[in-house]
């Protein structure tokens, strides 16, 4: 306590900051045209000083004046967008194992194929060892009932979706606002956007009020308002909300923890199975389509579909699939070099 | 109208920081749209079409990143990376082909130049002006159109890289620990007097671990172990080991009096187009300023200077 009240600018407590200012001095003399002379040296001394204790730098003013002007310092061809894969892959994980837990339980089962239960039952087990963050999808379940409903992906750039401060109106007395995930949205899309992927989905289509109809046609001077698609019956928001095609395309920025790493040449060894199969779960469910009414990809989250899934789009004359081939490319050659280091330190 | 004096000049840009920013701002937007083709999102409405985008000075751009920074002086100067129709990627899949190879050569040598004309002679301003002012100071003189007088746009753009595009050292090649022992910003550089290429880096590991660049070599085949890993999973078809460099022509007239025996040049100390900056002749015009352009050849660099620009 008595650290944090120290007067910061007692003379006994910025002493290392005047010797690093001094320091610095030295390394940096003055170009001033009074360079020397005592007034200029205190006067660059104290201007240093200054900006240690209260950590500023020193700006041109043409900086100053482009940030007045509103110029941004860092500008792109394109908007960006998060996609919050990891509490996706929760949501999908934790589907999967209730599916393998009712095939266990479901004794009278007996149309389902026993291979297909053992592959539900050995994933689910997989999936339990992946680095994840369970409370990622716990945070996102929607009650459905009451409230005021906002979307996960409207909230920052926090991984793990909306943080406890935009889970409350600004009124007083705070009312609770009930947030549904970017993964629930996703899932209940509708049949007319059966095919988006995840990542697709987050860099094309944004959720906004409304109802779409699909019979309305464009009447009246100007252009066309862009495509609307409603939301499943499903979804919380479907009596309110719609999706509607973004006019600016976002590049959709993967939120949370670095991507799991390519697991490299094929190897077989218990720890490559499971680096496999860590990376395999995050890229299919990035980049393959959910089932509407499953709510996971159509396949097995396994190295060996995804495998599959690759070929099957590199001989694919379709550019959709050519661009999903591109990005898993772009998420494997990512993660290669530091694959291919770290096989070599092994 | 008289052009007053440089200091004269530079003492109303010092006095007036918020025209000076505007300019920039307003050349900066006008650079992106006309030169590289493609606006910045944020003067945007909607998403154009790739197929839409005009060609620009250095193709049909993809996207880009651009920082601005200031200069000792307080001047704002932007960096950028711009992603084009002819990525690394495009160079990874024709590098094994040598017709596709030339041609991308030659495209190359349509975008970026790191030559001059021998002696290139200083150009002044025909206009009046308070003292005897370079031709590329005086922003009331207008880069003439290529497409009507080709040959008066290249001596413009030569006469203009050659008063802005030579290097000299300054304090500012001595940044860093780099800079400590020597240019950090390599000049002067070797001279290529072949046409415009590429080549493949050759590292060696040095008993310390570390990687440290040999020579420049031709491209060698793709290795088999690449060839299988890429065979067995589709999703590593862009492991390759080789790292290509874009080994740009940089010679004049006296450059092909180096030529050795062996087919190979040198002696850098005495060739003036060591010290030409790599620059874009419609962009060097157009701008009568400064510029850097450098062809990144593989994407290990792309991700380098991305997250060096954005990171500082």
């Amino acid at each position: 306590m008595k650290y944090v009240v120290k007067d910061g600018n007692q003379l006994a407590n910025v002493l290392s900051l005047i010797k690093k200012a001094d320091e610095h001095l030295e390394a940096h003399p003055s170009i001033a045209a009074d360079v020397g002379t005592r007034t200029r040296t205190a006067q660059h001394l104290m201007t240093r000083l200054i900006n240690a204790l209260n950590s500023d730098v020193e700006i041109s003013g043409q900086v100053a004046a482009s940030a007045l002007h509103g110029m941004p310092s860092n500008i792109f061809s394109s908007d960006f967008d998060f996609c919050y894969i990891l509490p996706a892959l929760a949501h999908v994980q934790q589907l999967i194992k209730d599916g393998a837990e009712q095939l266990d339980d479901d004794e009278s089962a007996s149309d389902v194929d026993l291979s297909d239960a053992a592959m539900m039952q050995l994933l689910a087990a997989e999936l339990d060892a992946l680095p994840l963050d369970d409370a990622a999808a716990g945070d996102f379940d929607v009650d459905g009932a009451e409230g005021t409903y906002g979307v996960a992906g409207d909230a920052g750039a926090d991984a793990d979706g909306p943080s406890d401060d935009t889970l409350f109106a600004d009124d007083e007395p705070r009312v609770l606002r009930n947030f549904v995930a970017q993964h629930d949205t996703y899932r209940h899309r509708g049949e007319a956007l059966a095919d988006f992927t995840l990542y697709e989905f987050c860099g094309v289509l944004a959720v906004k009020k409304g109802v779409a109809d699909s019979a309305a046609a464009h009447v009246g001077a100007g252009r066309p308002s862009n495509a609307r698609f409603p939301l499943d019956a499903q979804h919380p928001q479907s009596a309110t909300h719609q999706v509607v095609l973004k006019s600016k395309l976002d590049v959709p920025i993967l939120a949370g923890h670095t991507v799991p790493p390519h697991p490299g040449p094929r190897r077989g060894d218990p720890a490559w199975r499971r680096r496999a199969n860590a990376f395999s779960a995050y890229v299919l469910t990035l980049h393959a389509p959910w089932n509407l009414e499953t709510g996971v990809p159509d396949m097995p989250l396994t190295f060996e579909s995804l495998v599959r899934y690759a070929r099957k789009l590199s001989t694919s004359t379709s550019y959709i699939d050519r661009a999903r081939l591109f990005w898993i490319r772009n998420l494997s050659q990512v993660c290669a070099l530091a694959c291919s280091i770290d096989v070599l330190s092994e | 109208m008289q052009l007053p004096t440089l200091a004269e000049r530079h003492r109303v840009l010092a006095a007036n920081p918020v025209i000076a920013a505007n300019v920039y701002k307003r050349l900066l937007e006008a650079v992106l749209e006309h030169v590289v083709g493609l606006q910045p999102s944020y003067v945007r409405r909607r998403t154009v079409a790739l197929g839409d985008r005009p060609v620009g000075a250095f193709g049909r751009i993809v996207g880009f990143a651009v920082v601005t920074e200031a200069q000792g002086r307080g001047s704002n100067h932007a960096h950028a990376t711009l992603f084009g129709d002819m990525s690394p990627i495009t160079l990874r899949d024709a590098i094994d082909d040598v017709v596709k190879r030339a041609e991308i050569c030659r495209r190359l040598d349509c975008i970026v130049r790191a030559w001059l004309p021998h002696k290139q002679p200083g150009l002044l301003s025909t206009l009046p002006c308070a003292e005897p002012t370079a031709m590329h100071r005086d922003g009331r003189n207008v880069a003439p159109t290529p497409n009507a007088d080709a040959v008066a746009f290249e001596a413009f753009a030569n006469g203009v890289a050659g008063a802005t595009n030579v290097h000299t050292h300054s304090q500012t090649c001595h940044k860093g620990a780099v800079g400590r022992y020597k240019c950090r910003l390599a000049y002067p550089r070797a001279p290529w007097s072949y046409d415009t290429t590429l080549l493949q880096l050759v590292s060696r590991k040095m008993p310390d671990g570390s990687v440290r660049p040999v020579a420049l070599v031709d491209i060698k085949p793709r290795a088999e172990h690449d060839e299988k890993v890429a065979r067995d999973d589709p999703m590593l078809a862009w492991v390759d080991e080789r790292v290509v460099v874009v080994e740009v022509h940089r010679a004049d007239e006296s450059s092909v009096n180096h030529t050795s025996a062996d087919g190979m040049w040198c002696d850098i100390a005495c060739d003036e187009s060591s010290k030409v900056v790599s620059f874009c002749p419609a962009m060097t015009a157009l701008l009568a300023a400064n510029t850097d352009v450098s062809v990144l050849g593989s994407l290990p660099q792309v991700r380098d200077v991305f997250v060096l620009a954005l990171t500082g």
